[in-house]
């Protein structure tokens, strides 16, 4: 039995892409691949107090995991995105830390459903 | 194939929308940042509809927007903006940069496709404006019959060159020729008006042919043709309005009717001879000219200066014209 999603709403990511699960399976080898570099630049610049960096990555973080369906992810970048645009430095931890919370699962769940016959 | 530019730094967002549009049976451009969207819109035979990621770094999409909505005389392009932005100033602050809809992301394939078919419906409607417009353009200074110039046009075009002649102080100006079509009234009577119009075309036909591209014709009323003869002296536009002779009477017309021979007589004038320089002068020496031309017995040309009209019909290009005053 398919193990209940944390991270992705999979019938909602499958609407988006109309059922289309070559194109499901290629955005999330997208995102699994480009990850790593936007976790990177948004942690170093929510590390050194940017906010217009933080805002940015943030907000490129958001369009893809919203486009994914991690609607909770989505949310914590969002969440930081705003914490950003408003220069509330002194919350960047905290947001980074929730945020950083919701990439893994939502990584692990990607990880996971590029293995599967069937997403 | 409806051809869709999307421009969207996200590689995700953009193969997601790539993907849904091609399915859709849109030839898509897809770029990832906005100054290259905005270079490829303004360029000939771009998309006419587009999807513009709001936040692009360089040119944002608002920003694009602008620079697309600046360029004049370039088909109507339909701009979509594509924000997860959903404040009401933003939007308005989209739609006042010149976008004409917008769409939240993450999209629905369902309304993203929604969206597209009613921009291809603005711009359908656009399209038919456009060419009513250049219907009308067309038929406010166009002969309905020939689809030459017509009398105000030519009007217009001959004063313009008149004045850059004058201003230019150009020894080979301009030359005005006038020409009529020798006993078309019997052409009329004998053949029928069916006929006679078939013949009207015909000439205006061999007159097109017989000048350069950047000479105008205008049926200037009836069976009578004017020429603006660019960058031509009147000796040289008496040479010219030589071949359009020929031109017109060298091989019969063919009708419903059956074959007609005709010819024209023409009259000219120079500007450089003149030296009031205007154009109802040079219109009104060229009648004069077309008078006699008529006079002598028609099919000739003949030009008008002060000193005189000369005929050059019968003349080797070599030869002065021949004093017929």
């Amino acid at each position: 039995m398919r193990k209940e999603s944390k991270g992705l709403d999979r019938q909602e990511l499958l609407s988006r892409v109309e059922h289309d699960e070559d194109l499901a399976r290629e955005l999330l080898g997208i995102f699994q691949s480009d990850a790593a570099a936007y976790r990177e630049s948004l942690r170093a610049a929510v590390q050194s107090g940017d906010a217009a960096g933080t805002r940015s990555a943030a907000h490129a973080f958001k369009g893809m995991l919203a486009n994914l369906a991690a609607g909770s992810a989505a949310a914590a970048a969002a969440r930081l995105e705003e914490m950003a645009k408003a220069e509330k430095v002194d919350q960047f931890a905290d947001g980074w830390k929730t945020f950083e919370g919701e990439l893994e699962t939502v990584l692990e769940e990607v990880g996971q459903l590029l293995t599967e016959a069937h997403i | 194939m409806r051809k869709v530019l999307i421009a969207d730094d996200d590689k995700l967002s953009r193969k997601l929308l790539q993907m849904t549009l091609e399915k859709a049976g849109y030839e898509v451009v897809a770029v990832e940042e906005g100054a290259a969207a905005g270079r490829i819109l303004c360029e000939p035979g771009a998309p006419r509809l587009a999807l513009l990621d709001w936040m692009m770094p360089g040119l944002d999409g608002p920003a694009v927007i602008r620079v697309v909505r600046s360029q004049e005389g370039t088909p109507y392009v339909h701009m979509i903006l594509l924000t997860s932005r959903q404040s009401k100033d933003d939007l308005i602050a989209g739609l006042e940069a010149g976008a004409d809809d917008y769409l939240t992301k993450p999209f629905h394939p369902e309304e993203l496709r929604a969206r597209l078919h009613t921009g291809e419906r603005i711009l359908q409607l656009e399209d038919k404006l456009v060419e009513a417009r250049e219907e009308m353009r067309f038929k406010a200074t166009h002969d309905p019959l020939t689809s030459l110039w017509n009398r105000s046009m030519i009007m217009d075009i001959l004063k313009r060159e008149v004045t850059r002649a004058g201003r230019e102080r150009e020894p080979r100006s301009v030359a005005v020729a006038i020409g009529d079509i020798d006993h078309f009234k019997k052409v009329n009577d004998t053949y029928g008006h069916a006929a006679g119009d078939e013949v009207l075309r015909e000439v205006a036909s061999r007159l097109t042919k017989s000048v350069r591209g950047y000479d105008a014709v205008a049926r200037y009323g009836g069976e009578e043709f004017l020429i603006v003869l660019h960058g031509c002296e009147g000796r040289l536009g008496a040479e010219r309005a030589e071949c359009i002779r020929l031109a017109i009477n060298g091989t019969p017309v063919q009708t419903g009717a059956g074959l007609i021979s005709i010819s024209m007589s023409l009259g000219v004038a120079g500007a450089n001879d003149w030296e009031q320089q205007n154009s109802e002068q040079l219109i009104h020496e060229a009648d004069l000219g077309l008078y006699r031309a008529k006079a002598t017995g028609r099919n000739r040309v003949v030009l008008a200066k002060p000193s005189g009209l000369l005929e050059i019909q019968q003349l080797k290009p070599a030869e002065d014209p021949v004093h017929v005053r």
